[in-house]
C-alpha cells in the first residue's frame, strides 16, 4: 500500500469513527425548514392575534406581502408586490460589459418590506464554462450595497445561469442609490471571466402606467385543522389524516393559483407523492393546471396555477402518495388524498383579449339553423381574431346539440364579402331546451406587434455542425412579449429532419397559448423550399414546444419573429330561438 | 427514486425531494466537513446550512448535472471558513479506544490508530485552505483539475496547496515516526 493509499484510509477511518453512518441530520433540517409553517400554525391556533401579524410574519418569510388592507400586484418579472405604500422602480436598466460579457440590472422594484432585482448575465464564451463532468464554475450570490457602506444580503431567489431574480430586504425610503455587486459570473471557471462587478443603481417613483396585474388574496389560511379562516369563509375539504393542506389561493388576474403544505408522519419515514396529480372541476372536467411560474410566491409543498375562465365550482384536487421509509423502500400500499376548493365568490375571468361572441342572424332550414355571426375582441394589441370550427352547443340542460362548421361555399352564399371575423355553422336539431349556449374554444390571434427575439449561441461554441444535431442548448430565461400571456424562453434544441434543419424552442407559457407561429426573419440564406414548423403545447410537461425548420443555410445572430399564436380558453354567447 | 427525480421534486418546491438528498449525502458531507473543521458538531452544522442553501438555492441548480459535486463544494467552502472563523480544538482521545473495540487484530489495530492518529495531528497543523485540498484529494478522490473548478482558484494555486500540504504531512508524520 503507498504512502497516499494509507493517508485515504487513514481519513476514511478518522472521518467514520467521528461521523458514524447512522448520522442524521433530516429532524433538525426539517424542523428549521419547517419554522415557517409553524410560525402560520401557532397564529392560526391564536385567532385572536390581529391578521396583520400573520400576514406580517409572511411577507417577512417569504418576501411576499400579504396584509389586510394592502393592495397587493403582480409586476411581470418582478413578483408579488405591496402597492399600499409608494413603490420604487429602477430608473433604467444599467449594463456593464467587460472582456465581451455584458451583465445588466433589467427590472428592480422597491417596495416597504422588499426590494427585487432582476438582472441578466449575456456573452459568455464558451471556453469560460466548464464543459467537463464534476466540473463546475463559480457561485456565489450577488449583494446590494448602499451609499452608508451597508451591505443587504440575499433573502431568497435564483434563476438560470442567463439571469436571476433575487430579493433583498427594503431599502430605506430616502436611499435612491445602490450598488448591486456581483462576485462572479454564476458558472465560469476561474480566471475566464471578469470578477467583482459593480453596477450603480438609481431608483425612481414608479410611473403611474407602470403594468401592475392586481392580485386578490382569496384565502389566505385554511386548513383542515383550524376550520377558522381569517380573511374569508371558504374551507377546503379535506380527509381526516389527509397529508395535504391548502395554505394559499390566490387570483391573478384571471389566474388561480393554489399553494399548500404536506405533513410528514411523525414516524421515520416520508410520504412521497408519486402519481400525477390531477384537478377536476364540478362537471367532471380536467383542468389543466401547471407548476406555479409566477415569481415571489410564498413557500409551498405543492403548487397549482390554472386559468380560472370556463371552470365550474368547487374543484377537486387528487393527490397520490406513497410513504417510504427511511432506508428508501415503501412503507405502505399506493394511497389517494383529495381536497375540494371553491372561492366563495368565483370573480368572472376577463376574457382573453376581450374577445366575445356575437350571433348576428340564423336562418331556419329543414333540420335545423344556419347561425352567422362574428368574433369581437376589445384589446389593441390584437389586429385580428379568427376561430377554428371548435364551436360547441349545449342547450339549458347542459346536453350538447349537434352543430357543425359550414363548408365555405356553403358560407360565402349565406354571407356576403365574408370577413376573416365572422362564422357561419350549421346547427343540427330544432329540439332542445332553450336557450342555448354556443361556446368556441380556440382561436387564432395576429399581434399587431410581432413578438421578436433574437437567438446567438456561438458563444456557447454552436457551429451547425452535425455533431451538435439534438444538442440542447439553455438559453437562459428570455421573456417574449406575447400580448397578455407569459412566455419564456429557456432552451433550444438544433433539429434536422431529412434536408431541412432549424430549431426547436422550449417555451414555459401560460396554458392558453396553444400554440406560437415562430419563424426566421433574418438568419436564412440559400433556401429552396417552403419552411416548415410545428407547435404545441405539451400536455404532460406543460411546456410548449415549438419547431421552426429551414432548407437553407442558417446563420447566427438569428431574428426570430411570430406574428400570431392560437390561445384556447371559453368564449360562449346565449341564444333563445323562437319555438319550433 | 433516483437523484434527478429528488432534484426535480424539489425544485417544484416539495420538500420530500430534499430529504432523499440529505439521507444520500449527509454522512459523506459531514465526514468532509469533519476533516477540515475538526469539530463533528461543526460539521454537522455546516452540512445543515449547506442543506438549508440548496434548498433555497436549488432552481440555480442545472438539474442535468451531478448534484454530489455541487453539493460537496459548497460543503467545502463552508467548512474552510467556519474552520478559519473557530478556533475549536477537538479532541479524539476515544477514537483509540473505539478502534480497539473493532475486528482487526491488536498489532493491526495499534498500527492502525497509531497512523490515523499521527495524519490527524499533522492535519490539524494544517491551514483549513491546506486541509481542505487534502481532504479533496484523498477523501473526496477528486483530480486537481476537479478541485481547482470547485475551489475557485487556478489549477497551479492547487497544485501548490496541494504539494505544500502533501509536503508538510509527509514531514510532520516522519517525524512522528522519528520521534
Amino acid at each position: 500500500m503507498t504512502r497516499e493509499e494509507r493517508l485515504q484510509q487513514a481519513l476514511e477511518g478518522i472521518a467514520a469513527r467521528q461521523i458514524p453512518e447512522t448520522t442524521n441530520l433530516w429532524p433538525r433540517l426539517a424542523a428549521r425548514i419547517e419554522e415557517r409553517k409553524s410560525l402560520m400554525q401557532n397564529l392560526r391556533a391564536r385567532p385572536a392575534l390581529a391578521l396583520f401579524i400573520l400576514l406580517l410574519a409572511l411577507a417577512l418569510l417569504t418576501g411576499a406581502a400579504y396584509a389586510v388592507g394592502k393592495s397587493l400586484g403582480y409586476l411581470p418579472g418582478v413578483g408579488i408586490i405591496d402597492q399600499s405604500a409608494p413603490i420604487r422602480v429602477l430608473a433604467e436598466p444599467v449594463s456593464m460589459t467587460r472582456e465581451g460579457i455584458t451583465v445588466t440590472v433589467k427590472q428592480a422594484a422597491l417596495t416597504a418590506d422588499q426590494t427585487v432585482v432582476v438582472y441578466t448575465v449575456e456573452n459568455v464564451p464558451w471556453e469560460a464554462r466548464p464543459h467537463t463532468e464534476n466540473v463546475h464554475g463559480c457561485f456565489a450570490t450577488p449583494f446590494l450595497r448602499l451609499p452608508d457602506g451597508s451591505e443587504l444580503e440575499l433573502i431568497e431567489g435564483g434563476g438560470e445561469m442567463g439571469g436571476a431574480r433575487f430579493v433583498y430586504p427594503a431599502i430605506p425610503p430616502q436611499v435612491n442609490e445602490a450598488t448591486f455587486f456581483l462576485p462572479c459570473i454564476e458558472e465560469t471557471l476561474p480566471g475566464k471571466s471578469p470578477v467583482n462587478w459593480q453596477l450603480p443603481l438609481h431608483f425612481v417613483p414608479a410611473p403611474p402606467d407602470l403594468t401592475v396585474v392586481p392580485v386578490i388574496e382569496i384565502q389566505p389560511t385554511a386548513t383542515a385543522e383550524t376550520d377558522q379562516p381569517m380573511v374569508v369563509t371558504e374551507t377546503p375539504t379535506i380527509g381526516a389524516t389527509s397529508p395535504i393542506t391548502l395554505t394559499h389561493a390566490m387570483q391573478i388576474g384571471d389566474q388561480y393559483v393554489l399553494l399548500g403544505s404536506l405533513t410528514q408522519p411523525s414516524s421515520d419515514g416520508w410520504i412521497q407523492l408519486t402519481a400525477a396529480n390531477q384537478i377536476t372541476d364540478a362537471s367532471g372536467k380536467e383542468i389543466f393546471a401547471s407548476s406555479p411560474t409566477l415569481a415571489g410566491l410564498p413557500s409551498y409543498d405543492w403548487g397549482f396555477q390554472f386559468n380560472a375562465a370556463g371552470v365550474t365550482f368547487p374543484i377537486t384536487l387528487t393527490f397520490t402518495g406513497e410513504e417510504v421509509s427511511t432506508d428508501l423502500s415503501l412503507a405502505g400500499p399506493p394511497q389517494t388524498w383529495t381536497l375540494q376548493w371553491s372561492p366563495q365568490n368565483p370573480p368572472e375571468a376577463a376574457a382573453l383579449y376581450g374577445i366575445s361572441l356575437h350571433l348576428d342572424r340564423f336562418i331556419p332550414v329543414e333540420d335545423g339553423y344556419y347561425l352567422i355571426g362574428h368574433t369581437d375582441w376589445t384589446d389593441e394589441r390584437i389586429a385580428g381574431v379568427t376561430e377554428y370550427g371548435t364551436m360547441q352547443a349545449f342547450d339549458a340542460n347542459g346536453n350538447e346539440v349537434p352543430v357543425e362548421k359550414a363548408k365555405f361555399a356553403e358560407a360565402v352564399t349565406l354571407v356576403e364579402n365574408l370577413e376573416a371575423n365572422q362564422w357561419v355553422y350549421h346547427l343540427r336539431s330544432k329540439t332542445f331546451s332553450r336557450p342555448l349556449t354556443l361556446r368556441l374554444s380556440l382561436f387564432n390571434v395576429e399581434f399587431k406587434q410581432p413578438v421578436r427575439f433574437s437567438l446567438d449561441l456561438r458563444s456557447y461554441g454552436f457551429t451547425f455542425a452535425e455533431e451538435q444535431v439534438g444538442m440542447a442548448w439553455k438559453t437562459g430565461l428570455i421573456p417574449l412579449e406575447v400580448p397578455g400571456l407569459g412566455a419564456t424562453l429557456f432552451r433550444v434544441t438544433y433539429v434536422r429532419e431529412e434536408e431541412k434543419h432549424g430549431f426547436e424552442f422550449t417555451l414555459e407559457a401560460d396554458p392558453r397559448l396553444q400554440s406560437l407561429a415562430l419563424d426566421f426573419e433574418d438568419g436564412v440564406t440559400g433556401e429552396t423550399g417552403p419552411r416548415v414548423g410545428t407547435s404545441h403545447h405539451d400536455l404532460q410537461s406543460g411546456l410548449l414546444l415549438v419547431t421552426v425548420l429551414t432548407d437553407g443555410q442558417l446563420s447566427m445572430p438569428l431574428s426570430i419573429v411570430a406574428y400570431g399564436a392560437d390561445v384556447t380558453g371559453q368564449w360562449e354567447t346565449q341564444w333563445a330561438p323562437p319555438s319550433p | 427514486m433516483d437523484e434527478e427525480q429528488a432534484i426535480q421534486r424539489l425544485k417544484r418546491g416539495d420538500i420530500g425531494g430534499l430529504e432523499i438528498l440529505v439521507h444520500h449525502y449527509q454522512v459523506k458531507a459531514v465526514r468532509t466537513a469533519y476533516l477540515i473543521t475538526r469539530d463533528a458538531e461543526l460539521a454537522e452544522d455546516v452540512v445543515q446550512e449547506a442543506f438549508l442553501k440548496v434548498y433555497r438555492a436549488i432552481r440555480t441548480f442545472d438539474a442535468s448535472r451531478p448534484f454530489e459535486p455541487w453539493f460537496l463544494r459548497s460543503v467545502v467552502h463552508a467548512a474552510v471558513k467556519a474552520a478559519q472563523k473557530t478556533a475549536r480544538q477537538t479532541s479524539q482521545g476515544s477514537e483509540l479506544e473505539e478502534l480497539l473495540a473493532s475486528d482487526e487484530s491488536v498489532e493491526a489495530q495499534v498500527e492502525t490508530a497509531e497512523f490515523q492518529r499521527q495524519v490527524w495531528d499533522a492535519m490539524q497543523s494544517l491551514s483549513p485552505r491546506q486541509r481542505a485540498v487534502v481532504v479533496q484529494r484523498y477523501f473526496l478522490d477528486m483530480s486537481e483539475r476537479e478541485m481547482s473548478a470547485k475551489l475557485e482558484i487556478a489549477p497551479g494555486t492547487v497544485k501548490w496547496l496541494l504539494n505544500s500540504a502533501r509536503t508538510r504531512l509527509r514531514a510532520l508524520l516522519r517525524k512522528e515516526v522519528e520521534e
